[in-house]
């Protein structure tokens, strides 16, 4: 019997409703105490090509929703059979869906998996008088074959639409559901071994999308402000602070576009309000130009970016980390930025407020650069790792109007701008009497009028940069990056953003292996931890870098930072797809055996 | 706008031009000073946002807070500014260039938001800071660097523009005509709502074709023996399109639609009436409302 731990995969084409049914096991495997985490694989369509969610779930902690192999496929055409066939394990099931194609041809039969029909579609349109509710009836065969208690499934599944839609909807949704259950009981013989159950005593835990971890932590950190531009993955971000922020007495503005967007947050920013904006790839491209700007006047400001496949439109939907470069670095010009980046939800909670902080603190813009796979998919967390204790909310050198009225008694005048020790000044917002100055985005002497002096050009490049690569570095203010697994494996990962998940896991796998393997997990990654970073690739005998794009750029990154390449393996990948464990483990095995 | 105090243009002098002797955004620059300091608004309750362009040092040398952006992105964050705290008076400005070419889009849109923001636009139908390229509002013909052998595109049409995309006050002036200039400016900045102003700025030294005599030849006012309804959208838009349909260029206060409630105070409404700089920042239990969804 395999009980609590599963990988479960609902296909079928955009439109089928494969989401809802996964939202829908979610929920209940949710409510039976286990943990879960998904993966979403859709196109950029809303009608009719093949679409995917991958649920995982065991007993305890899990750290990503992607698996090369699959124990369960409810394919509801058999077109989504052929797709996902082979990713089966020995010993996997397959749930078709054989209302239209009652039996499926002989090239899609595999001997060593376990095949269920039952026509869905069929049920819900003639017995129940609505194809939509196809899901539901998937749902009660689903659990039926897999054990589940049917009075705890029924109930779960009344409360979640009883919520949400009301009694009429719960009802039917439960008479759907026992339909499925039904016609599972009388006409499928149970043969695989899997089994869901429910956790006695579980961990309260949250079921959140990386997308509204980041939401509410601009919430808690008392971002007021957002304008942001549509775009996927990231749009769920500006739809949630739309709803959100009004309670709070924010703003939510749908730019015209994203050169607006960044600048409408910018101008919330210059006159005193904690703001941000959110984007992906095209968007960033497009708000590039005002990156800049706010380096040059000095104004903090958060920058979300959920990355996804590029160059261009490419790949709208799918993951990708080919962004870095561009966040880093894009833009003309000197332009030191802080660029921060969380590898799982509790992160992007914790990390969201972080950047608020450090833009204020610093005075400059913070890019918190995620994926899509951490945007858009929902992981379990315990409920104690997002919470409000803690919290702090640092503005930096924000005067109020007692201080600035001290500073000009003590100086004779305010300098928005001055030169100092650390590179940050002290700052004024509009209104304030005596806290005049320009916001500008020439080359400015102290009090912000412009000026092209050399020595007043070169102190005050050397001011914006000091306070980047020497205050904050040196401050402890920035997310430090983390090493995980046995320090003295002779083998190193690094990586950064969701490949946190995938690695953890290979970690664990690795080690019940007898293989043992440290990482790095980046959490900022400009300006670079270069003590943390050398350390651990001299403390290695070799270094294997996961990186999810065509040019190896978090490689290339750290070789820029740091000389010592020769450790360093790149492990790269740009197919669209996330990295699993196994991709990481086989990588890991290859180069141990040439190490030792 | 607070509490009048007694203000002198002077009250806002800072750094001195550096723009060609006769350069029509001097008139600007003065004009707005003396609206500012006859409507009692003080210094630091002013914000100038303005672009790139000679124009766009305008922000540099008024003495108010100023925020002195990239090029064409004056109105987004000229809005934002109001929109954060609506205690200010916010100024947008800058170039023909600036606002209606690489700054176009925001432009129609600003428009259709209606916050209470009053945008100035140094239209001398060139690219100064540039020395001298074709701007949209170049007339066909006109020989510039990138126009040697005159203009082939057709000029936009800011007024018309600012009125099919929901204006609430639309005005023209002339940078020759200082008295009109100050009073389009004052009744600019008290409209509540967003307050567009073209104002004819001559480029002495890039324009020798739309010169100060030249425009002296082409303006016509519409607003000395108005005869049209001031408040009627369509009619204004007849208006316009009369007189330039005789080769002549309408000045003066085009249209005003009182009452319509200004973009920010709906924002603000859906907050419950606070705006962004007031809200409480502080970290709160009811926060926590948000995670029960996640349960
Ligand atoms: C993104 C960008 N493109 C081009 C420029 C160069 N540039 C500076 S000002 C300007 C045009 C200025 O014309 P206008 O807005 O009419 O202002 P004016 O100088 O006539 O007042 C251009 C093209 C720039 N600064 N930034
Ligand atoms: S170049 Fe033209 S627009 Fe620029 S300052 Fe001189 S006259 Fe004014
Ligand atoms: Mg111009």
């Amino acid at each position: 019997m395999k009980k609590n731990d599963l990988t479960f995969r609902v296909a079928g084409r955009a439109g089928d409703g494969s989401l809802t049914t996964g939202d829908v096991l979610s929920k209940i495997w949710k409510d039976m105490g286990l943990w879960l985490a998904t993966y979403k694989d859709f196109p950029s369509n809303i009608r009719g090509l093949p679409t995917n969610m991958t649920i995982r779930l065991k007993d305890r902690q899990i750290y990503y929703g992607r698996k090369n192999r699959l124990d369960y496929l409810l394919a509801f055409d058999d077109t989504n059979v052929k797709i996902h066939l082979h990713d089966l394990v020995p010993g996997g099931v397959i749930i078709y869906d054989n209302s239209v194609k009652k039996e499926l041809p002989p090239e899609l039969i595999r001997d060593d998996v376990h095949y269920y029909y039952a026509p869905l579609k069929k049920i819900a349109k003639e017995e129940l008088g609505l194809e939509v509710i196809k899901n539901i009836v998937a749902v009660g065969v689903a659990s039926y074959l897999l054990g589940m208690d049917q009075d705890r499934t029924k109930e779960i599944i009344y409360k979640f639409f009883y919520a949400r839609k009301g009694e009429k909807i719960a009802s039917s949704n439960v008479e759907a559901f026992l339909r499925g259950w039904n016609y599972a009981k009388e006409n499928l013989q149970k043969k695989d071994e899997y089994v869901v159950e429910e956790v006695p005593d579980a961990k309260k835990t949250y079921f959140i999308m990386g997308n509204e971890a980041v939401a509410f932590g601009a919430i808690v950190a008392g971002c007021r402000f957002i304008s942001s531009y549509p775009i996927t993955p990231a749009t769920d971000v500006l739809e949630i602070l739309a709803r959100e922020l009004p309670k709070y007495g924010g703003v939510m503005i749908q730019a015209e576009d994203e050169l607006s967007a960044i600048n409408y947050a910018a101008g919330a920013a210059y006159a005193g309000v904690r703001a941000m904006t959110s984007t992906s790839g095209p968007g960033l491209s497009l708000k590039t130009e005002t990156i800049g700007l706010l380096v040059m006047n000095e104004t903090p400001l958060v920058i979300y970016v959920a990355q996804r496949g590029g160059p261009s439109t490419g790949l709208p939907t799918k993951p990708e980390q080919s962004d870095l470069f561009h966040a880093v670095f894009g833009g003309h010009g000197d332009a030191p930025r802080i660029v921060i980046a969380p590898g799982n939800v509790k992160e992007m909670y914790w990390m969201t407020i972080d950047a608020f902080n450090l833009a204020e603190k610093y005075q400059t813009p913070v890019i918190l650069l995620t994926d899509q796979i951490l945007a858009q998919n929902k992981f379990s967390v315990p409920v104690e790792d997002i919470t409000i204790e803690g919290v702090r909310i640092e503005r930096g050198k924000l005067l109020t109007q007692e201080e600035l009225n001290e500073i000009i008694e003590k100086e004779g005048q305010f300098l928005r701008y001055r030169i100092t020790e650390d590179g940050i000044s002290p700052r004024s917002i509009p209104g304030q009497e005596g806290g005049i100055y320009t916001a500008n985005s020439n080359e400015h002497q102290e009090d912000g009028y412009t000026t092209e002096d050399p020595k007043m050009r070169t102190a005050m490049m050397d001011k914006r940069l000091r306070k980047i690569y020497q205050t904050a570095r040196k401050s402890g203010d920035l997310p430090e990056d983390l090493i995980h697994g046995y320090e003295d494996a002779e083998i190193g990962i690094i990586g950064y953003g969701y490949t946190y998940g995938p690695i953890m896991e290979a970690i664990e796998n690795l080690a019940s292996e007898g293989i043992k393997v440290k990482f790095l997990q980046m959490r900022t990654l400009w300006p670079v931890d270069t003590e943390k970073l050398s350390q651990f690739i001299d403390s290695a005998e070799k270094v294997i870098v996961v990186d999810h794009n065509a040019q190896a750029q978090l490689s290339t990154l750290i070789k820029i930072v740091y000389d010592n390449h020769d450790k360093l393996e790149i492990l790269k990948k740009y197919d669209g797809y996330g990295f699993t464990p196994e991709i990481i483990e086989k990588k890991v095995k290859e180069v141990l055996s040439y190490v030792g | 706008m607070s509490v009048k105090v007694k203000l002198k243009p002077t009250d806002f002098d800072s750094h001195f031009p550096t723009w060609c002797p006769g350069c029509g955004d001097y008139a600007v620059l003065m004009g707005l000073k003396r609206a500012l300091a006859e409507l009692g608004i003080p210094p630091h309750e002013v914000v100038v946002v303005s672009g790139i362009g000679c124009s766009g040092k305008i922000s540099d040398y008024i003495k108010a807070y100023g925020y002195h952006g990239i090029h064409g992105r004056v109105l987004p964050t000229a809005q934002a500014v109001k929109l954060a705290n609506p205690r200010l008076t916010v100024i947008a400005a800058g170039g023909d260039g600036d606002g209606y070419a690489i700054g176009g889009n925001h432009f129609l849109h600003a428009n259709r938001r209606n916050i209470d923001i009053t945008y100035i636009v140094m239209n001398n139908q060139i690219y100064g800071l540039t020395k001298g390229q074709a701007s949209p509002t170049s007339l066909p013909g006109h020989k510039t660097g990138t126009s040697p052998y005159g203009v082939v595109d057709y000029p936009m049409n800011p007024l018309m523009v600012a009125l099919a995309q929901g204006a609430t006050f639309v005005a023209k002036t002339f940078s020759g005509n200082a008295p009109h200039l100050v009073r389009v400016f004052k009744e600019a900045i008290k409209h509540r709502g967003f307050s567009f102003v073209d104002d004819i700025s001559p480029c002495v030294t890039w324009n020798r074709f739309n010169t100060y005599e030249w425009y002296r030849e082409h303006i016509e006012y519409v607003d000395e023996n108005r005869d049209y309804n001031v408040h009627d959208r369509l009619e204004a838009m007849d208006k316009v399109k009369e007189v330039m349909s005789r080769g002549k260029i309408p000045v003066g206060i085009i249209y005003v639609e009182e009452g319509t409630e200004p973009g920010d105070e709906k924002y603000r409404k859906l907050a419950g009436g606070i705006a962004p700089i007031d809200a409480d920042i502080s970290v709160k239990e009811e926060y926590l409302e948000y995670l029960k969804q996640f349960e």
